[in-house]
């Protein structure tokens, strides 16, 4: 009850709130709210390349329509233009001097015309670039002394192209960009077609007990990416940013009296009621927002997640899930002990990233183990997984590789026994060090 | 009604961190109004106090608090009986002194107006009222102190920790903060540390002398004064003072010696006021008039801190 009333005390306190609650909590929403967003856009892009065939004159249409304002802009009409003129200057003498002129009335020189400056106008053959800005531009100009706003000079080896107004610069990119588009089409109508030619695609080596699902991979990888992050920050919101508040009683000075005052068990039991609240508040708002988006690309885009056991076995799931926390949280804890006892040492650098390094070498190992792919080697690489921070990736991936669900029991078993340990010894150090805190 | 009285037990105490013993003692029992610890720095003062407050695991044996009042006696629990005063004051850096005393009374007090009413005494004597509106990071140390020192006396404690609570202060606030805690030891008990000994022999009735890391004496403050000096003298009435002092010290190299005005002081020359009288005689000086006097604790530290080193 104490407990309760202290730390509800202390978020009633409108700075507080917002130090202890509300900012921790609003920044990882945040995150997961952009993380959504950014899925999302990735997943729809793909989705898109992949049921809509890019080659109908609907969707080349479609692509075409942004480039279509900016035509209508610079030379008055959303279509391309029918011709672009080649224009081929000619020397003439004029009061006993050589002058250049276009050649007819219909080539005189618009500020938006495209110039090629090359010695020798007659001669030089403009396809490439007609293939570039043709329908874009009205006239290109071949010629050594005009000025619009784009010319560029191809008279030596290093090519130079100098523009002179922003609407130039914008007729450039009009040019450019549109053929990017063409070319991204016609690379995404290849990739199509190769994709219809040979269906969906799986990766199953002889120790691997189900396939791999590589053409669903994306969407999955995505999923599994969300459902990643969430355990990530709830675990920071929980560990992390449960030792930030410590820091902040610390630096006032407020941690040994109000310690005193209160009884260490309710004010840690406080410190543990604002971070579980926290954590929940964060949990409610990115499981609803991430079930949300993904249930959206589901039903509307056609998103599919292949048979993977994320789409209904439920115990998978919670065993999964039980491994990530578990595991996440032991290296947290790793982390967050060393910085603890080390924080004023060079070193603690090190300390904070011993997970990682661990988890990376774990994971080589692992990923190397399928080039050499026997029953031996696939044993080895369920011994990987099973082990907590070691075999921290391949157990993320779970949802690709699916490994035994026991190799998953015996993870998450082994890293909330750490968790345990390490805990404990937090805890004792903790309590004898509250004044280096 | 008889002053309320704290008592301090320690049996085969440890308190060690890291497999560093930052405190140990055999055997201690302290009982007084005001208990002083004192001590150089790093002598385990703080590491007695937090182990009282149950900060510090203790590592071996045991430490018992108990407060009397009247005939009662009653184990000292920390969170319900005692209320602690840190060196550095505390309060949050970014919320107003207001809001900072407010969350103390709201949650020891269930009054968020107490400091306004019943409370109010302390916020006054300790110049709390024009801190009010000023955020933490605004305040000194000694700012600081003074509002965690009025909350420990708002949360009416039964036995009240305060870590160094004249550091920097000046004779003025001193002099009114000694005052205070004299007139609040009627009411409560105190254990205070400090390095100004002769405030806290002013007020302080017991005396705990911790030296690296254990318990070199305790007591009351005269046995403490006594057992860590033995006798001191003072000698009136030499026509030549400094001539005399030098010849005393001569003759005890080990004693602390020193002269205010005509009055020559002889601390730890334990000797009587026999001999005394008989050396001085054989230096030609008759007249003299030598008491012994009790001694002082700035003088008794100081004499045992010469005989350390």
């Amino acid at each position: 009850m104490n407990t309760l009333r202290f730390a509800f005390a202390l978020l009633r306190v409108p700075r507080l709130f917002v130090t202890l609650f509300l900012f921790p909590l609003l920044v990882s929403v945040g995150i997961v709210g952009l993380q959504l967003v950014g899925s999302a856009v990735v997943l729809q892009s793909i989705t898109m390349n992949r049921t809509s065939p890019p080659s109908t004159d609907e969707n080349k249409k479609e692509k075409g329509e942004s480039f279509a304002y900016l035509r209508e802009i610079l030379l008055g009409s959303k279509e391309p233009l029918a011709e672009t003129k080649v224009c081929r200057w000619v020397r003439v003498k004029k009061n006993d001097a050589f002058v250049e002129l276009p050649p007819s009335a219909e080539c005189s020189p618009d500020k938006l015309d495209i110039a090629l400056i090359v010695n020798d106008p007659a001669s030089f053959d403009p396809k490439e670039y007609l293939s570039l800005f043709g329908g874009n531009a009205k006239r290109v100009h071949l010629c050594h002394t005009c000025h619009p706003d784009v010319m560029i000079d191809l008279r030596s080896e290093e090519k130079l192209t100098k523009v002179t107004s922003v609407w130039g610069l914008l007729l450039l990119g009009l040019g450019r960009n549109s053929k990017l588009v063409e070319r991204r089409q016609e690379m995404s109508e290849s990739v199509h077609q190769a994709d219809s030619l040979m269906g969906t695609i799986s990766f199953k080596t002889h120790s691997l007990l189900e396939e791999v699902p590589i053409s669903d991979a994306p969407p999955l990888v995505a999923l599994v990416f969300n459902i990643l992050s969430l355990v990530v920050i709830a675990l920071w919101l929980a560990l992390k940013a449960h030792r930030r508040v410590l820091d902040y009683f610390a630096r006032s000075g407020a941690l040994l009296p109000m310690v005193a005052a209160t009884g260490k068990g309710t004010f840690y039991g406080a410190v543990w009621v604002l971070t579980i609240l926290r954590v929940f508040a964060f949990l409610g708002a990115g499981i609803s927002a991430t079930i949300f988006v993904f249930t959206e690309l589901s039903e509307s885009q056609g998103v599919s997640f292949g048979d993977s056991f994320l789409q209904g076995s439920y115990l998978h799931i919670a065993v999964w899930l039980f491994a990530i926390c578990g595991t996440f949280g032991f290296a947290t804890l790793i982390a967050s002990v060393s910085d603890l006892r080390q924080r004023h040492d060079w070193w603690s650098a090190l300390y904070m990233s011993l997970p990682l390094i661990v988890c990376g070498i774990g994971s080589l190992i692992w990923a190397s183990l399928f080039l050499f792919d026997t029953p031996i080697t696939g044993g080895i690489r369920n011994v990987i997984v099973s082990l907590p921070v070691i075999g921290m990736t391949p157990m993320v991936l779970t949802p690709l590789f699916q490994p035994p669900l026991y190799v998953l029991i015996i993870h998450g078993t082994l890293a909330f026994i750490g968790v345990g340990i390490l805990a404990k010894k937090n805890a004792n150090w903790f309590a004898a060090h509250l004044e280096d805190l | 009604m008889s002053r309320p009285l704290v008592s301090l037990t320690l049996k085969n105490f440890g308190a060690s961190y890291d497999g560093f013993v930052a405190l140990r003692c055999d055997e201690m029992s302290v009982k007084g109004n005001v208990i002083g610890l004192i001590g150089h720095n790093g002598a385990g003062k703080s590491t007695l106090m937090r182990s009282i407050l149950g900060l510090v695991p203790i590592s071996t044996g045991s430490l018992e608090t108990r407060v009397q009042r009247d005939a009662t006696e009653k184990i000292a629990v920390p969170e319900q009986h005692m209320a602690f005063c840190p060196e550095t004051g505390s309060v949050f850096a970014d919320i107003t002194v207001k809001s900072y005393i407010e969350l103390w009374c709201r949650f020891k007090q269930r009054s968020v107006h107490y400091y306004q009413h019943e409370g109010k005494q302390f916020i006054e004597a300790l110049e709390v009222s024009p801190l009010l509106q000023k955020l933490g990071r605004e305040l000194s140390k000694g700012q600081r102190r003074r509002v965690q020192m009025a909350i420990g006396f708002m949360m009416s404690p039964e036995l009240f920790l305060l870590d160094e609570p004249f550091d920097g202060l000046d004779v003025r606030h001193s002099d009114e903060l000694a005052e205070l805690l004299a007139e609040e030891s009627k009411r409560r008990t105190f254990i205070i540390s400090s390095h100004r000994l002769d405030v806290v022999e002013r007020i302080a009735d017991s005396i705990v002398l911790l030296e690296n890391g254990s318990v070199r004496a305790f007591g009351d403050t005269s046995d403490v004064c006594h057992t860590i000096a033995g006798d001191t003298f003072h000698i009136v009435g030499s026509p030549d003072p400094e001539d005399l002092g030098t010849r005393l010290q001569n003759h005890f190299p080990t004693a602390l010696i020193h002269r205010s005005g005509t009055i020559i002081s002889i601390v730890g020359s334990h000797d009587s006021v026999g001999n005394l009288k008989t050396l001085t005689q054989s230096w030609e000086q008759t007249e003299l008039v030598i008491k012994r006097v009790a001694p002082t604790l700035p003088d008794s530290v100081s004499y045992h801190l010469r005989q350390s080193h």
